[in-house]
């Protein structure tokens, strides 16, 4: 186990599901459900870790005819806690609450990784490759998620993850964008002060939104997947932009989702 | 019965090799394209799981393979000798939920949706395949899922139960997201025109 893993004390026996987005045309938003699942294996916590996903196979609606544990973990591999995690996945899993009994099993529904408190850590974390040498504290953060009018608390968890990283006081600032609400990326010189910057896409996976869209929105010249990209990019006025990858790939991401495991049994006790 | 010992004991009932989907499994257990000798010495040994999950992701252009039942995988690999846990985990990542579907349909617990409700089920932008005329369903059926997948698709094509001692067939129980993406593009034309 990686260090400062949680002191997990999960009942032998127990499954974990990893439940992620998937897609239909970019093989790499399935990848960190992969990369997370192989990990969580290797811990040897759980006696059998399995991967689903909304577009890809298994499905949600045929996974649990391969899990023969009686405890199961289910675990949102997202970042917001919004449409899927609060109304997709309990629906297609028939989850009545945070512990569904049927028969002699359970599920116990964990909250998605990007809501734990850890997950600021790894979000900067990833600022802070991105940084390499430059010293955080002069620099702004700029969060930038996806967001939603599908459910109003999908951006919340960005949000609650800012207010963390500002607390921590590792940078001097610290503001949210979205791509598809308000507060849009597109203003995000009205977000932060003029100051040097770093980006970091709040997304699970690398894909379209984080090499493509938030760049070509802020008016990046180069865009993360260009050859010549580097760190940092400098704007108008010497103010110089530094590009992270996304919050989800940061290499603690499977201990935050131990964590959240382990934040599910202290909130519901195993009886 | 835990699904590895039913994949173990189907194994030992029947005559090797076994076929499965496009991938062909010897004794020992071997584990090849269905089109290569496992002898072949031109063949890649392939190890680890990122390489597998990747031969399986992606044809051999190099294009990603959202749909794992689409006829395409690559050739000129191998894996094993695997353990009988080893061959199962491989199983998982080439057909999900495959030995699972089997065992559950075996013991008549697998019950399959029908397509209006899967459909009721969409939201957004896949709302719009609760429009499929119905009289449309046969003809996607048959170009996606009978000539583009081995899977079978019990939720529209009703199967006999299959011979116990038979094949480890392909079962799909409910419309998959990529039948549901060319549903709707489908939906959306009629509902254009
Ligand atoms: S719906 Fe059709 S294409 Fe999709 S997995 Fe089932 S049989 Fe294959």
């Amino acid at each position: 186990m990686k260090a400062g893993a949680p002191s997990m004390r999960i009942s032998g026996g127990s499954a974990l599901v990893l439940a992620g987005h998937g897609s239909l045309f970019s093989p790499e938003s399935a990848l960190p459900i992969y990369q997370h699942a192989a990990s969580l294996r290797n811990t040897g916590m759980f006696a059998a870790v399995y991967e689903c996903f909304w577009k890809e196979e298994p499905s949600y609606r045929n996974v649990l005819y391969e899990v023969e544990e009686e405890r199961v973990y289910l675990v949102p591999d997202f970042l917001s806690h919004g449409y899927f995690t609060r109304e997709i996945l309990p629906r297609e899993f028939g989850l009545t609450g945070p512990v569904t009994r049927r028969n002699s099993s359970e599920i116990r529904y964990c909250e998605p990784p990007g809501r734990h408190p850890r997950m600021a850590e790894a979000i900067m974390a990833q600022a802070e490759k991105a940084l390499a040498q430059t010293d955080c504290r002069d620099v702004a953060l700029l969060l930038v998620g996806h967001g939603t009018d599908r459910n109003e608390n999908s951006a919340e968890t960005a949000w609650e993850q800012a207010e963390r990283i500002r607390r921590s006081g590792r940078f001097a600032e610290c503001g949210v964008a979205f791509l598809e609400q308000e507060p849009s990326v597109l203003g995000w010189r009205d977000l932060v002060g003029p100051r040097d910057l770093v980006v970091v896409p709040f997304f699970l996976s690398e894909g379209k939104h984080s090499y493509t869209d938030i760049p070509r929105r802020m008016g990046l010249a180069c865009h993360p997947r260009d050859p010549g990209f580097r760190n940092p990019q400098t704007m108008e006025g010497g103010r110089r932009v530094y590009y992270a990858g996304t919050a989800g790939m940061a290499p603690t991401l499977d201990q935050v989702i131990l964590a959240q495991v382990e934040a599910f049994d202290e909130a519901h006790p195993l009886v | 019965m835990k699904l590895i010992h039913w994949f173990e004991s189907r194994l030992a009932q029947t005559p090797s090799p076994w076929t499965v989907g496009e991938v062909r499994i010897y004794p020992g257990y071997l584990l090849t394209h269905r089109e290569d000798a496992p002898e072949d010495s031109r063949l890649r040994n392939l190890s680890g799981w990122e390489a597998f999950l990747d031969l399986v992701r992606f044809d051999a252009a190099g294009r990603f393979r959202p749909l794992r039942g689409a006829p395409g995988l690559q050739k000129g690999w191998r894996r094993g000798p695997l353990s009988i846990a080893e061959l199962f985990s491989d199983l998982r990542v080439l057909y999900p939920g495959a030995v699972a579907l089997l065992v559950a349909w075996e013991g008549k617990r697998l019950v399959p949706t029908p397509f209006p409700d899967t459909a009721r089920r969409q939201t957004g932008l896949y709302e719009v395949t609760q429009r499929l005329p119905r009289e449309d369903l046969p003809a996607l059926v048959e170009q996606i899922c009978v000539r583009g997948c081995l899977r079978h698709p019990l939720w529209h094509l009703p199967a006999s139960q299959p011979d116990k001692q038979e094949r480890l067939t392909l079962l799909c129980p409910e419309a998959c997201h990529y039948f549901l993406h060319q549903a709707r593009s489908r939906a959306a034309v009629k509902t254009a025109a």
